[in-house]
């Protein structure tokens, strides 16, 4: 797999994906405590693709859809955006206001700023896993929530990055409770350091 | 039936086919630029992803405004258009986020427009219309048979444009 011009070795990616997934571990415990029920995290995949094929990676680019973005800020830039179609997070806000299913049919600003909940928790947790595997300082801007069609959600990455860069490395997951898939996406684009961090031999501990 | 091509980033489609509609899906920040010639009934849709080519080596012109609708009035003059005749309209280019930790970051979508009315100044083409930045996303539809052009947001009707 090549990426902004280094070629990243099968260990690499292993080593990317490992890192990530301790980064949604600790990020879905945090979600898990915040909705009182048990989360699984897929083991996440890794793909590298042009910023204009983003669509691909995407449903039916008219649905509408939840997105929650939050980036982090210091040593490293590392963007992360959950997406979720818009019925499963009504049942999310649900969740986490401990209503029935059902409950909430739109998102006002209260809703809102559950999900945003959400997002500080996940960013948090990630974040702070990522940061204690690495040595760096990494602190998560506040979330913002974009509530709209899928595509021009996504869009807000290429907002946020394609001016600079032209290739990026995604790493998405999904989120399982108990027998129900929240079809919640988890996207991470990392900046060239954490890529520096995968090429890096890996460190025996111990 | 229509005959409906999805026009995805960074992509531009020119024809001449009156059973076709041209669409770019759920333009964020991104400009989806159509443009039609009554006579030749020749029509384009371009749906551009940031302002400025920076590299003239750069394979994918379609990505990018400037270039973008340089390629576009090209393809469509290959097609039998006069650019004397054609006319312009566009959507997208909103800012979808408004926290103002973002704001900076997110000027893509207004760099888009700006970047647009040069290039149609300087092309020194026709804009007939537009509906341009806020902060929604916008499927258009451009329908080679008559030049129609709509525009939809999420849970809304098309509208033509």
């Amino acid at each position: 797999m090549k990426i902004a011009g280094k070629t990243l070795s099968d260990q690499a990616v292993t080593r990317l994906q490992d890192l990530v997934t301790q980064g949604f571990k600790n990020a879905a415990a945090g979600l898990s405590s915040m909705i009182d029920q048990p989360l699984e995290v897929s083991c996440p995949e890794v793909s590298c693709f042009s910023l204009s094929q983003i669509n691909r990676f995407i449903g039916d680019p008219e649905n509408e859809a939840v997105g929650i973005y939050l980036r982090s800020e210091g040593d490293m830039g590392v963007q992360m955006m959950m997406v979720i179609p818009i019925e499963k997070a009504l049942q999310l806000v649900d969740m986490l206001m401990g209503e029935k299913e059902g409950t909430t049919q739109e998102l006002g600003s209260l809703e809102r700023s559950a999900l945003g909940e959400v997002g500080n928790i996940m960013g948090t947790f990630f974040l702070n896993a990522i940061a204690a595997a690495t040595g760096m300082t990494l602190m998560p801007t506040p979330p913002a929530i974009v509530v709209d069609m899928l595509a021009a959600v996504v869009q807000l990455i290429i907002a946020a990055t394609g001016e600079e860069i032209e290739e990026t490395l995604l790493l998405t997951v999904s989120v399982r409770c108990g027998e129900r898939d929240l079809s919640v996406s988890f996207w991470v684009i990392p900046e060239a350091h954490l890529l520096d961090y995968a090429l890096k031999e890996p460190v025996a501990y111990g | 039936m229509d005959n409906q091509i999805a026009v995805g980033l960074g992509e531009r489609v020119v024809s001449k086919d009156p059973g076709m509609v041209m669409v770019a899906f759920g333009l964020g920040s991104c400009l989806g630029i159509g443009a039609y010639d009554p006579v030749a009934k020749v029509a384009g849709l371009l749906h551009a992803v940031l302002p400025a080519r920076r590299r003239p080596d750069d394979e994918e012109p379609s990505k990018y405004v400037d270039s973008g609708i340089d390629g576009l009035i090209e393809e469509m003059e290959k097609a039998g258009a006069d650019r004397r005749r054609i006319y312009l309209r566009m959507a997208g280019g909103a800012n979808m986020l408004t926290q103002a930790a973002f704001s900076k970051a997110f000027e893509v979508g207004a760099n888009n427009i700006q970047s647009a009315h040069k290039t149609i100044d300087r092309l020194r083409l026709r804009l007939t219309n537009q509906e341009v930045g806020g902060h929604t996303g916008r499927t258009v539809r451009l329908y080679v048979a008559n030049g129609r052009m709509t525009v939809r947001i999420v849970g809304g009707k098309e509208q033509d444009l």
